[in-house]
């Protein structure tokens, strides 16, 4: 029943940070200087996601994770020739398929 | 164009057209959230998985956890607090211990401000209960249709949808039954995968090079810091390189 509360709580809290800037505090409200940099938010926020998930796999795994680097890999240069997500995702799963079964 | 490049719909034609009451553009709108989201929902099911082994775990019954699951929509934020809880926390810290991995969410709902606030209040109030790592880099990656504020519901609610459905679903199998993924299937290569298919073609000119440059040194070097944190200074830090290199250009001779 405590850790239900404590769920609860943490629930609360995070519905008030999502709403923070949308509902509570209105957009206009923002110093303009501000507005305007986060508009290069999401380079920074996907690179960061990108990096942690790979950095946790490697970090956590016994052997070194070929596969998911491998696929890392892979996917920036197909991104970055094609600006296709569709190819990338499939190249990337692809690379990570065909090097489990070498490894 | 859209930089995913698959999901870019053409320009609508002059009046929107109506298909069994809805408009042609929210149904594309939709359709592409669909698109986007396939990858997104097989990525998410190790690691609701995870979340139903925590849950089955955990001094909760399945269903508290399960309905807490769906209020608190965010994995890593629930896994912390019940780690804190399990391993003596107080309950106070134990709550301070999810909501802080859910700081960056503050960031994202600052930087999503304008395009919601040419919704309707009711929007505003329920809408960002969706509001995870992907839907906001995924809504942010379509620059061209974001400024319509009717597009921007659709997708949104659309993909919000098929959030909850597979995350609450895959956590309900997860917690009623023993569900073990074959490690061949390597699910847990999508997402990282599909970030990289949405940051690489917004790299076309130093700000955001810069940003994503420090976002990902930053994460790295973070790793180790509580749940979230690395994230956050990730974010920041990020938005001073674009900050330096936007000053940078403006002084460098054209």
């Amino acid at each position: 029943m405590t850790l239900f509360i404590v769920l609860l709580a943490v629930a609360a809290g995070t519905y008030l940070m999502r709403i923070a800037f949308v509902t509570l505090v209105p957009a206009d409200r923002l110093p303009a200087g501000v507005r305007r940099h986060l508009d290069h938010l999401p380079p920074a926020v996907l690179a960061a996601l990108a990096a942690t998930a790979l950095a946790r796999q490697v970090a956590t795994a016994t052997t070194f994770p070929v596969q998911r680097v491998g696929a890392v890999v892979v996917a920036m240069v197909v991104a970055w020739r094609t600006s296709h997500l569709g190819l990338t995702l499939g190249a990337g799963v692809a690379t990570a398929w065909l090097l489990s079964l070498v490894t | 164009m859209s930089p995913t490049g698959i999901v870019c719909p053409p320009p609508p034609a002059a009046a929107p057209v109506s298909v069994g009451g809805v408009r042609e553009d929210t149904l594309r709108a939709m359709r592409a959230a669909a698109t986007d989201m396939v990858p997104i929902m097989a990525g998410l099911v190790p690691f609701a998985l995870v979340i139903a082994a925590a849950v089955d775990a955990a001094p909760i019954g399945g269903a508290a956890g399960w309905v807490a699951s769906g209020l608190i929509f965010a994995g890593s934020a629930q896994l912390a607090a019940i780690t804190a809880f399990e391993t003596g926390a107080s309950a106070l810290a134990a709550v301070l211990a999810g909501v802080l991995v859910n700081t960056r969410l503050l960031i994202y709902s600052a930087s999503l401000a304008e395009p919601f606030s040419w919704q309707s209040s009711r929007f505003r109030w329920l809408a960002p209960h969706f509001l995870v790592d992907f839907m906001y880099v995924l809504a942010t990656s379509h620059d061209d249709e974001n400024g319509d504020p009717a597009w921007l519901r659709a997708y949104w609610l659309m993909a919000g949808t098929l959030t909850a459905v597979t995350w609450l679903g895959t956590i309900a199998i997860g917690i009623t039954a023993d569900v073990v993924l074959p490690e061949a299937l390597a699910l847990d290569v999508i997402i990282p995968v599909v970030y990289i298919g949405l940051l690489m073609p917004r790299l076309t000119s130093s700000p955001p090079v810069a940003a994503a440059v420090v976002g990902a040194v930053i994460a790295v070097v973070g790793l180790d810091l509580p749940a979230g944190f690395g994230l956050v200074a990730a974010a920041l830090g990020g938005l001073v390189a674009a900050a330096i290199a936007v000053r940078t250009e403006r002084k460098a001779p054209a």
